[in-house]
């Protein structure tokens, strides 16, 4: 267990290391701000001045030795766009809107794909499954921006039932938790749906069903525990593309996200933003996935065990 | 001295309707009698279909698999007519099951204790706490499990096969079965450990007075616990009687074929039998006798390779025989196992 915690420990500051080594080189990829951060006819005494002040004039690895000691000393960076100000308290100021948002959609995705799965092995009905993954497919041929659009269209330009723009109205997370949702819900009814029909096929099913347990039972009390391992497993590594989801969902929607600040970061070549926000992110994947480590221990023993 | 019948089934076959709607029997109108407290052996080359006879008395066929005709009658009920409520409460209860793999047989993710635990709680729905845990000891302790307070909190990875094995015989016996289906209960084992199963088989059955139908291709073992005997061969029972009458006087030429692998097998020295090829697959079965391919009665005739023969009584009515040539087969059998 110890070595289990130190090995974890080491990966997750490799993987930061690693983060923020190629967020400082994107931000440096494009040269001094200078021309972002001046006016075109700033003298050369302006300019100067504040490449010293960023220290742009030195040489690259200086800069980086120097951005690492900031860090360590908790200094990321002010934003280039709002002087004075740090990045990573921009950055985590939109955490815990982001943090909603994402929680909330994925957490109605998976609770309607478990239902419909589990609805379907229950009935034990080919049609209910070909409905659901018919649907959810067709959820997600559609971009989730479009989609977004569609129920804006539908919910507040036509029904006038949900505000369509920012977090201020409590119903507002409505629209953006759903887009995020019904995106994921295709993805784990399809794996859960495959790994209860394999666990089903099981020899320890059958000892269930021949000790006389009701078919709820056999679903849920024996195959969903195994069969939610490796849909557990699949969720962190498809974080990835969630966490780009919702960048899009919360500018659709105006949902004042790190997704939009990030967005708007790389638009107007704020680097420092940027560069914290990325470091951001890969501490929640580090956290989620030793977040789904820990689920999948507390469900198989025989990953406490290793 | 017979008792009543207690598990009756007539006709029974299994199998699929393939591509062309044709029936694939993998099971052909299989019939047996198992009596209350007998044993009844299910012998045969692995394939030959005696799972899947077992899986369809209990309604346990895998997915894709249905019975195309016959009758399961147990105390007189036909189990295949039962709404499956019915059926739930007589599984695991009256009727129970143990199977050939114990290493997964259990729920990986589940303590051994809680398994068992659940074949208590799923007919007694009730029963407090602490009575589910001391019977759960109880029957622990039964199949020979030691420290089975400490050993009931650990899972299925943390015990052995053969300590697997006796929890899943603990998990059969704890609603004291009067029918005890046994498939291969040791084939997975160390021969070490077979013989200690077959106690603990034998020690369930002597306090609960359980018949067992046992599932086997180990003669030795049949001729230790069976009372009768079916031999099963490409989906169809060949010969069928009590343990005794089978093994002295065999009256099909595979019986035979099988006692002499055997019976050579355990003499040293002498040249051993052994059956040529192998069975026919369920989908290219002979339009004669299943076993015509590989018989070397010499008594063997045209007749086997254009007539089915049909189970029907060989020497007198408690011994059946599907062969044409059963009046010919005693002096093969003896040259076999000489
Ligand atoms: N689910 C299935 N689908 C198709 N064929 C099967 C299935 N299960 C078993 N069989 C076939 O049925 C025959 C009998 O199987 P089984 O009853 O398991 O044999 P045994 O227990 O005597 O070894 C075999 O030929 C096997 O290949
Ligand atoms: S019927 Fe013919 S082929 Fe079949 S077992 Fe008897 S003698 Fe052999
Ligand atoms: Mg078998």
């Amino acid at each position: 267990m110890a070595r289990f915690l130190v090995t974890r420990t080491l990966q997750a500051l490799a993987t930061i290391f690693v983060v923020v080594t190629v967020a400082f080189l994107l931000g440096r990829l494009s040269g001094s701000p200078a021309a972002l951060l001046l006016t075109e006819n700033a003298t050369r005494e302006q300019i100067d001045e504040l490449n010293t002040r960023l220290g742009f004039d030195q040489p690259l690895p200086v800069q980086y030795v120097e951005y690492l000691r900031g860090i360590l000393g908790g200094d990321f960076g002010d934003s280039y766009r709002q002087a004075g100000v740090s990045s990573m308290d921009l950055v985590l100021e939109r955490l815990p809107a982001s943090l909603s948002l994402g929680a909330i959609g994925l957490a109605l995705g998976l609770v309607l794909a478990f239902a419909a799965t589990i609805t379907t092995h229950l009935a034990r009905s080919r049609t209910l499954r070909t409905t659901f993954l018919g649907l959810g497919s067709a959820r997600q041929a559609i971009p989730d921006f479009f989609f977004g659009l569609l129920l804006v269209l539908v919910f507040s330009v036509t029904l006038g039932w949900l505000p369509s723009l920012g977090n201020r109205d409590p119903l507002a997370i409505v629209m953006p938790a759903l887009t995020i949702a019904t995106a994921q819900f295709v993805v784990y009814t399809r794996l859960l749906d495959n790994s209860l029909s394999e666990q089903g096929r099981l020899d320890y099913a059958r000892t269930a069903v021949a000790r006389g347990e009701n078919r709820f039972r056999v679903v849920v009390g024996e195959l969903l525990p195994n069969a939610s391992l490796p849909v557990l497993t699949i969720a962190a590594i498809n974080l990835g593309s969630f966490l780009g989801g919702l960048v899009i969902v919360e500018n659709v929607f105006a949902w004042p996200g790190m997704g939009q600040l990030m967005l708007s970061a790389v638009y107007s070549r704020d680097f420092p933003v940027v560069q914290s926000g990325l470091i951001v992110v890969a501490a929640l994947f580090i956290l989620s996935n030793l977040l789904v480590d820990a689920a999948s221990a507390l469900i198989d023993p025989r990953v406490r065990r290793a | 001295m017979t008792t009543p019948v207690l598990l009756r089934v007539d006709d029974l076959s299994v199998g699929y309707r393939d591509a062309d709607g044709a029936e694939v029997r993998l099971v052909d109108g299989v019939g047996f009698t198992v009596h209350e407290g007998r044993v009844l052996c299910l012998v045969g080359e692995s394939g030959s279909g005696k799972s899947l006879t077992m899986a369809a008395v209990l309604g346990l066929l895998p997915e894709g698999l249905e019975v195309l005709s016959g009758t399961v009658r147990f105390r007189g009920q036909d189990l295949l007519t039962l709404p499956e409520r019915e059926l739930r409460a007589l599984r695991g209860n009256e009727l129970a099951m143990v199977f050939q793999d114990p290493m997964t047989a259990l729920n990986p993710v589940k303590r051994v204790g809680a398994q068992i635990a659940r074949a208590v709680r799923a007919h007694h729905p009730r029963t407090p706490r602490a009575q589910v845990l001391a019977r759960v000891e109880e029957l622990l302790t039964e199949v020979g499990v030691p420290d089975p307070a400490e050993r009931a909190r650990s899972y299925p990875h943390q015990w052995s096969g053969g300590m697997r094995q006796r929890a899943v015989i603990a998990m059969a016996m704890a609603n004291r079965p009067a029918l005890l289906i046994a498939d291969e209960p040791t084939t997975a084992l160390d021969v070490t450990i077979q013989a200690q199963i077959m106690d603990v088989l034998a020690d369930a059955r002597a306090t609960s007075g359980a018949a067992m139908v046992l599932i086997t291709h180990d003669l030795g073992l049949v001729a230790q616990v069976a009372d009768e005997i079916c031999i099963m061969y490409a989906g169809r029972i060949v010969e069928r009687g009590t343990v005794w009458t089978v093994f002295d006087e065999a009256r099909h030429p595979y019986t035979a074929g099988l006692l002499g692998s055997l019976l050579s097998a355990e003499r040293a020295g002498s040249r051993a039998y052994a059956i040529p090829g192998s069975p026919p697959a369920p989908t290219r079965r002979p339009p004669g006798c299943a076993f015509a391919t590989r018989c070397e009665l010499p008594a063997r005739s045209e007749l086997c390779g254009t007539t089915r023969p049909e189970l029907r009584p060989a020497a007198d009515v408690t011994h059946e025989s599907a062969c044409h040539h059963a009046d010919r087969t005693l002096e093969f059998a003896r040259a076999v196992t000489a």
